[in-house]
């Protein structure tokens, strides 16, 4: 018997509890060993079975804790108790097939689950972006109100027919494609990040965002069809366009999204409508950013082609097609 | 006076009741150790950036070294956290240095979704200025959380840290008059450990607390108690052991586990 004895009763009672569960500490501890080896994944009765064990090793700990038993005891059991819980509870590890399940499943449902947010941030950004492209249509001036004219002077730059680098700006007429991918990631995926972490202060930084960028879009494209340029501008913009505008449009909701905590939050309190809210953005935000690497992939590599603008406008249709497609019908129907 | 036992307790952990009716317990850290973690990290991401920058231009030439950089600096900047922190048990390379971790509000490890939401909210945690909301944040919530926190339902803790303690010198082993609760014991074990650390006065003052007995002498005092403690300890034949530390696989960026 050991001689760990504070009082008989209790040397008793703590010598048969150790030697009864003892058995039950190795298995516990052989299997978490392997579950931390990650060398394979447990089989169905491992798992089971480590359930189990954990269970009945925090009613131990509770137990000796209790029955004030060794502080030895009772942090042994512990630490068993913390590794348990870590591996019982951490995130599973099926990091490409989650991913596959996100774009084809999650991130399409989510959208449509928030219809009316969509079309609302859809309203907010195309709305002011129609309004300003005909008036800039119309009046040619209108665009200095906006831009300074070293920006204006830039666009008819880009978009000159005659400039033989189609789309860059002057100062990036030389660069390769894959240097304008490496911008247009870091530039815009950027913007739509700041769009939705912007809407935690009561979505109003999201609002002027998507009202802002839909009026300078909007501008840029009235007033380079207004001066002739719309053959090389529209064939440009048509293709990528369809996943970057989407996009835009996501993020506007991702950050409306989070402005819900604070100014409706109910049902749910509102520290619950923040982790509720949290969630749903975070998958919104996500897919929206994939949709801008995308876009700026078509952006960089095909937008600046000097192809024929029948072809041009026969890819941006098939383009604008998927998207439509791709938010209305993927994944619909299928469970989680 | 004893403090009753239903005083709560008066300190910044968190107690989370598990599912599993335990209540396992985590230390909230607060903004300082978190803004030198971010300096580091701040640092490690330049550095990378000047590794990378030095790698890519001889390769790609200017142009595509440009394009490739960009993706780079982007991935450092929101990417870098995200990865470390699914993967890497919520610990970036900074927090690791300072001994913090981050994890979901109710105890679980953080995983991508929450991690994404923390990180791209660092840009709502930057405005005004230099974090100022950010910190704002920080001091005004009781559990340091920021705003990136506050909306993924995360919280950046203390490591638990197991230091190595030297095992105890006892000499005999004699019951105490009354049976001891948990934290009785836990207190004469943390007493016996710090021997070296007290002076030989103290150390018996505190032991004539322990042993009050009177017709005892000073040294008997200390001697009585230490053969408490040996009770408690046994005397190595203990028929429990502590679990075996886990051997965990090494991974690159870790020093040996």
């Amino acid at each position: 018997m050991a001689k760990n004895a504070l009082n008989a009763p209790a040397t008793i009672k703590q010598a048969r509890f150790v030697a009864t569960y003892e058995a039950v500490w190795r298995d516990f501890d052989a299997l978490c060993q392997k579950m931390s080896d990650n060398k394979k994944p447990l089989v169905a009765k491992e798992r089971y079975a480590f359930v189990a064990l954990y269970r009945q090793i925090c009613e131990h700990y509770a137990l000796a804790s209790q029955r004030h038993y060794s502080p030895m005891l009772v942090e042994a059991l512990q630490r068993r108790a913390l590794l348990g819980h870590k591996l019982m509870y951490r995130p599973q590890k099926n990091h490409l097939g989650r991913l596959a399940d996100f774009v084809w499943r999650v991130f399409p449902s989510e959208v449509r689950k928030n219809a009316r947010l969509f079309w609302l941030s859809f309203a907010l950004f195309y709305g002011p972006l129609a309004l300003m492209a005909v008036a800039c249509f119309l009046d040619e001036g209108l665009i200095y109100t906006l831009m300074p004219s070293r920006a204006v002077w830039d666009f008819e730059y880009m978009y000159n027919p005659e400039n033989a680098a189609l789309g860059r700006a002057e100062d990036r007429s030389a660069q390769s494609d894959l240097a304008m991918f490496g911008h247009y990631i870091q530039n815009n995926v950027g913007i739509d990040f700041k769009i939705y972490a912007s809407g935690v202060f009561f979505g109003v930084g999201t609002a002027f965002a998507a009202v802002y960028n839909g009026v300078a879009i909007g501008a840029v494209a009235g007033h380079l069809t207004g001066k002739g340029f719309g053959q090389t501008f529209w064939p440009f913009v048509a293709g990528h366009g369809s996943f970057e505008l989407t996009a835009a449009v996501i993020a506007t909701m991702a950050g409306f999204k989070l402005a819900t905590p604070l100014l409706a939050p109910a049902p749910y309190s509102r520290k619950e409508a923040f982790l509720v809210a949290g969630r749903q953005s975070a998958r919104l935000i996500f897919g929206a950013a994939l949709m801008t690497f995308i876009a700026a992939f078509i952006e960089a590599f095909w937008s600046a082609k000097a192809l024929p603008n029948g072809l041009k406008y026969s890819v941006a249709a098939l383009l604008w097609a998927l998207v439509a497609w791709y938010l209305l019908k993927a994944g619909k129907g299928k469970k989680g | 006076m004893t403090p009753s036992q239903n005083a709560t307790p008066i300190d910044n952990a968190l107690r989370q009741k598990t599912p599993e009716g335990i209540v396992l317990q985590w230390t909230p850290a607060g903004p300082t150790p978190r803004f030198f973690a971010f300096l580091v990290d701040f640092a490690l991401r330049v550095v990378a950036l000047g590794v990378l920058a030095l790698a890519l231009f001889p390769a790609f030439g200017y142009d595509g070294g440009a394009g490739l950089l960009a993706i780079a600096f982007f991935a450092l900047l929101w990417l870098y956290p995200v990865f470390f922190e699914a993967l890497n048990d919520g610990q970036t390379p900074g927090k690791r240095i300072f001994g913090l971790q981050t994890r979901r509000d109710n105890g679980t490890p953080i995983d991508w979704q929450t991690s994404l939401t923390r990180n791209a909210l660092l840009a709502a945690d930057f405005l005004p200025v230099a974090f100022f909301a950010g910190a704002v944040s920080v001091l005004a919530s009781g559990k340091f959380k920021r705003i990136g926190d506050h909306v993924a339902g995360t919280v950046v803790v203390y490591v638990d840290r197991q230091k190595p303690k030297p095992p105890l010198q006892t000499q005999g082993s004699r019951l105490p008059p009354l049976p001891l609760t948990l934290q009785e014991q836990t207190a004469l074990l943390a007493w016996a450990e710090r021997q070296s650390a007290l002076s030989a006065d103290r150390f018996d003052e505190l032991a004539a607390l322990i042993a009050p007995q009177a017709g005892l002498s000073r040294r008997q005092k200390t001697q009585r108690a230490l053969e408490y403690v040996g009770a408690i300890v046994g005397d190595g034949d203990c028929a429990f052991s502590d679990p075996a530390p886990i051997k965990k696989p090494r991974t690159p960026w870790q020093k040996t586990p």
